[in-house]
């Protein structure tokens, strides 16, 4: 009897150490990181000029776009001004609805829900990762991996699965952050069955509006090899007031 | 020499002694026979028909694009047909005509009602001598014209979907060649009812010149339909654009109907395996018929069998009495069968069997074929009249070895 105490409590003490030696001693949780990485690349406002090319199978296309986003309230409204051919073209997002405000035919088009894997302006972002983005923090489950280094960046491997009701596309994401300063190096896209659709990573780390930023996003869609869109921020200012008007229907209409 | 003539005579005399059998036996083939070769012309006219109606509804006998265009169906593949192909298509005796075209799947609205469809980009002139779709306009619009810009056709269930009429202005909002925003607005000239109801649920129409603008298509087109005068020489013009298509710059696909619509080919391999099996049932129907009645008449006939082969004739002999007997009235039947068979088909050629009046429940399977011909080849005759011809002999042996081996003494006791 004793001795099977004895015997039982050495395991226990041995499956302690155990796991002590193999469960990482991180400071911060996942969820955390994820947030955040949110904070310090979108502030809760922001404005910004990004420069956005599209290299598909045939041709590669430059758009510029200006861009308003309030993270805190969950909305964004966006510009084209460049090229002339798209210049006029401007979306609203306000939560999980999106508008498409089209200067040809001067008409708002509410962007159905069917229609959120199609693509962006022809690019490999889909409508749904231009809305959803916001949600990374609160429609996902997080869990960290432990750390890897991408692109020599000493990184957090995070975890993301979407929580039971959340209108996620997605089965799961895992999403790279720099440890020193949380900083999004890679996303890693994967469908319900877990293969990797999408890949996105970021880079050009650099100060903007007194902030260290990654300033190039390039999306790469895994089965399509000879295209990738990059989204590069030219200029970006982070918490301006920004006033409410712009994220209405109506200002989408106004020239 | 001798022996086979009294054989030949002696069949023939026996056939005309109880004519009631024969006719009976005749009347099987005959009535086999006919149905048969008619059974398979309906098939033959109606799968022909068939593959009619779709080439001409919208997809042509041939189809060239760039290659990966079918698989993926979007806007991004596209090629320019150069000179070459166009005037080997020019000059080709089995072509009927082709017309280029630009396909988009696009967002289209009446203010608030949006509906997803398929525009082609079609040249208005062209497309007449390639498919019949401007003749399925209902009346009150018009089918597209080539001074038209923007100008649309649609189906008429969509038409429905988005509650618009011939004259009302709809937009259209997509994604243009080059990657850009392509919108437009377009006033509908006329709606059509193609009969297949995938076409009338998703397809619009615009004038090719106005898709070029509107997709930023840069001269580039997604695809080039072919229409063949003769089907039959399908293969000879795909060899003829694949001569051409292998020296592009990019690969192109040359496609015939049959890789096109290859659901179409499975249905008339099905429908085919259903038609073999029922001529197989009256291919037996007819043998056991046959064996039947020759199998009576050498029972009715066993006392002069017994006193044939008792004064010396050989089994050999009576067997090719027997089997010279099938052999006649087989002949016989199977050439009035076939004249009936023929002539049933030819008629039915010409005054097709029509289903028009049950069209939207054949629609519903997705045919649009409610005109039935029967078709007749002459491989068809030839090989009804041969298995027919073959399964008598065949089926008559029985009965003629059973006649043969009778034992001459007890047989002639009988009566």
């Amino acid at each position: 009897m004793t001795r099977l105490t004895h015997a039982k409590i050495t395991t226990i003490i041995a499956a302690l150490m155990v796991m002590a030696l193999t469960a990482p001693a991180f400071a911060i949780s996942a969820k955390e990181i994820i947030k955040r990485a949110e904070e310090a690349t979108r502030g809760d406002t922001s404005i910004a000029v990004y420069e956005i090319t599209v290299k598909s199978r045939r041709w590669t296309r430059t758009m510029k776009m200006k861009s308003y986003e309030s993270r805190a309230a969950d909305k964004s409204m966006a510009e084209i001004y460049a090229p002339k051919k798209d210049a006029g073209n401007k979306f609203l997002l306000k939560g999980d609805n999106m508008w498409h405000y089209v200067p040809k035919l001067q008409k708002t088009i509410k962007i159905a829900p069917s229609m959120m894997l199609q693509s962006w302006m022809g690019s490999d972002f889909t409508n749904d990762d231009i809305v959803n983005m916001s949600s990374i923090v609160d429609d996902y489950n997080h869990t960290l991996l432990g750390t890897e280094t991408i692109d020599g960046h000493e990184c957090y491997k995070v975890q993301l699965k979407p929580k039971e009701n959340a209108a996620v596309v997605w089965g799961k994401i895992i999403y790279y952050a720099r440890t020193k300063d949380y900083l999004p190096v890679r996303q890693e896209f994967y469908n319900e069955h877990g293969v990797m659709k999408k890949v996105m990573t970021c880079s050009d780390f650099q100060v903007m509006d007194g902030r260290t930023i990654p300033t190039r996003y390039k999306m790469n869609t895994v089965r399509k090899k000879d295209q990738y869109t990059v989204m590069d921020i030219n200029k970006i200012r982070f918490n301006v007031s920004i006033p409410s008007y712009i994220f209405t229907i109506q200002y989408l209409k106004r020239k | 020499m001798q022996n086979y003539k009294i054989i030949i005579k002696l069949a023939w005399r026996n056939i005309w002694r109880n004519k009631r059998r024969t006719i009976l036996t005749l009347l099987t083939i005959v009535v086999g026979c006919a149905m048969i070769i008619l059974m398979n012309a309906l098939a033959k006219g109606g799968h022909d028909q068939m593959i009619e109606d779709a080439v001409a509804l919208n997809t042509g006998h041939i189809q060239i694009h760039e290659k990966g265009f079918w698989d993926s169906q979007t806007i991004d593949y596209a090629f320019k047909p150069n000179e070459e192909l166009i005037s080997t298509l020019e000059g080709h005796e089995a072509v009927a005509g082709f017309s280029r075209r630009v396909h988009a799947g696009v967002l289209v609205s009446l203010e608030d009602v949006s509906k997803g469809a398929m525009v082609e980009g079609v040249e208005p002139g062209r497309e007449r001598s390639v498919t019949n779709l401007h003749q399925k306009i209902l009346p009150g619009g018009r089918f597209l014209k080539d001074d038209d810009s923007t100008h649309v056709v649609m189906g008429e269930i969509l038409a429905k979907n988005l509650k618009v009429k011939e004259g009302d202005r709809i937009s259209i909002i997509s994604q243009g060649f080059d990657g850009s925003i392509a919108a437009e607005y377009l006033t509908i000239v006329g709606i059509f009812k193609s009969g297949n109801p995938e076409y009338d649920r998703t397809l619009m129409m615009i004038p090719l010149s106005q898709a070029m603008k509107t997709f930023s298509m840069m001269g580039y087109i997604n695809s080039l339909v072919i229409r063949l005068d003769d089907p039959g020489q399908m293969d000879e013009v795909i060899a003829a654009c694949k001569n051409v298509t292998e020296e592009y710059p990019y690969p192109l696909e040359v496609m015939g109907w049959e890789t096109l619509m290859p659901e179409l080919v499975q249905f008339i391999v099905m429908d085919n395996v259903g038609a073999w099996i029922f001529d197989f049932i009256l291919f037996m129907v007819v043998a056991f018929g046959i064996l039947n009645t020759i199998q009576m008449s050498v029972f009715e006939r066993t006392r002069e069998f017994g006193v044939m082969l008792s004064i010396g004739t050989q089994p050999s002999q009576v067997v090719a009495i027997v089997l010279a007997e099938t052999m006649f009235i087989s002949l016989v039947g199977i050439l009035i069968g076939s004249i009936i068979g023929i002539g049933g088909s030819i008629y039915l050629h010409f005054n097709p069997i029509d289903y028009s009046a049950y069209a939207e429940e054949i629609a519903v399977w997705g045919v649009n074929t409610t005109i039935f011909p029967a078709t007749v080849t002459v491989a068809n005759v030839v090989v009804t009249g041969l298995i027919t011809f073959v399964l008598a002999v065949l089926f008559s042996i029985f009965p003629a070895r059973r006649a043969a081996r009778l034992d001459p003494v007890e047989a002639i006791r009988t009566l």
